[in-house]
């Protein structure tokens, strides 16, 4: 789960929600920040009509022209002072959390190791005391997106585990991932997995 | 409507909706809801706690409209068999609870309990039928077999 977040090009691939109604492009003015170590990461994006970086995502196939919500409040986003100019930014926190703000819904995720293969997660969604009664509501429909019944978040669950049973074939096997090289550096853009390969490199060199 | 005519026609809505789902009629799902309904799946552990985060949330027919396009278009899952068995209703004026458990059937896989819980609902008669004007499906299976794909 934390490698779900930390490649960012998915999104644009699977969530035919998140594409289709504009929240999330790998196209979108982006970065991926990593701390020195390579343990933690940062997926901050902007909302927009995508573009600015559209030879990289020239080939993403997800978008279903001529969907559209009949009810617009599930997408109702107000922008906070708080944001700035990001509209998304994802904590990968290692090992377990991921702290998350995509629009106006806040939440925390934490993976419970059960056993091998197994784990359980946990998401927490919540809001701002100072918060208005309109504010809560739209924090509460913006929800429909993420968790277990997500229109966004539901995909995940349901493709890693087919991943995890494809990959359970070849338990001899190894998964090499190279979709934009095979570096470790921060980037400005969305079009590579360099949080995995970091996170994986320093989980080798500390455990292994 | 007398108490028992309303106890049978609660009875009937109900497994109209069990029908609807399960066989995956989900245009005849929203029919059974009034226009400005309000539909939650939501933890038993949030209901309890007064917390107002549900999973699926719908606030009228246009939302629940557009989860069923989500599900039918736009969400991608591993494709299942789910059947609600609903009890009979504990009725108080135009209010009425039914326990519910809803199985899950994956491909080759054994059948899994997905859910158990009530629906708390209140009804209204609209042009001779009954409608919901409110479900709330409070689930006691906090932890969701991976994901939630059809409403409870």
């Amino acid at each position: 789960m934390q490698e779900n977040i930390k490649d960012p090009y998915h999104a644009s691939l699977l969530h035919v929600f998140f594409i289709t109604f504009g929240l999330f492009r790998a196209d979108q003015k982006s970065a991926i920040e990593m701390d020195e170590k390579g343990r933690h990461a940062v997926l901050v994006s902007r909302r927009n009509a995508g573009g600015e970086n559209k030879e990289v995502t020239k080939d993403a196939g997800s978008f279903k022209d001529g969907l559209k919500l009949e009810d617009m409040r599930v997408m109702d986003v107000a922008h906070e002072p708080w944001w700035g100019e990001p509209t998304v930014v994802m904590q990968t926190i290692f090992p377990s959390v991921i702290i998350q703000q995509q629009i106006n819904s806040l939440s925390t995720r934490q993976i419970i190791p059960v056993s091998p293969g197994v784990f359980d997660f946990v998401w927490t969604h919540f809001g701002f005391a100072t918060d208005d009664e309109a504010m809560t509501t739209r924090r509460l429909r913006q929800a429909n997106l993420f968790g277990p019944a997500g229109y966004v978040s539901g995909d995940d669950g349901e493709v890693i585990e087919f991943s995890q049973q494809g990959l359970s074939a070849y338990p001899e096997g190894q998964c090499v991932v190279k979709l934009d090289g095979d570096g470790t550096h921060n980037t400005q853009h969305m079009v590579t997995e360099t949080a995995i390969r970091a996170m994986y490199k320093y989980h080798r060199e500390t455990i292994t | 409507m007398n108490a028992n005519a309303l106890f049978l026609a609660i009875q009937q809505r109900n497994a109209d909706y069990a029908a609807a789902i399960d066989s995956g009629d989900l245009a005849a799902w929203v029919e059974l809801f009034t226009d400005e309904a309000l539909y939650l799946a939501q933890p038993r552990e949030n209901a309890d706690r007064g917390l107002p985060l549900a999973t699926i949330r719908c606030e009228g027919k246009g939302m629940l409209r557009d989860r069923v396009l989500a599900i039918q278009k736009t969400m991608v899952f591993t494709p299942r068999y789910v059947r609600h068995i609903i009890s009979a209703p504990r009725v108080s004026g135009m209010m009425s609870v039914s326990n519910f458990v809803v199985f899950q059937t994956l491909h080759m896989k054994p059948t899994q309990i997905l859910a158990t819980g009530e629906y708390r609902d209140e009804w209204v008669e609209e042009g001779g039928e009954l409608k919901l004007k409110t479900r709330r499906a409070v689930f006691d299976t906090e932890l969701v077999p991976n994901s939630l794909i059809y409403p409870l």
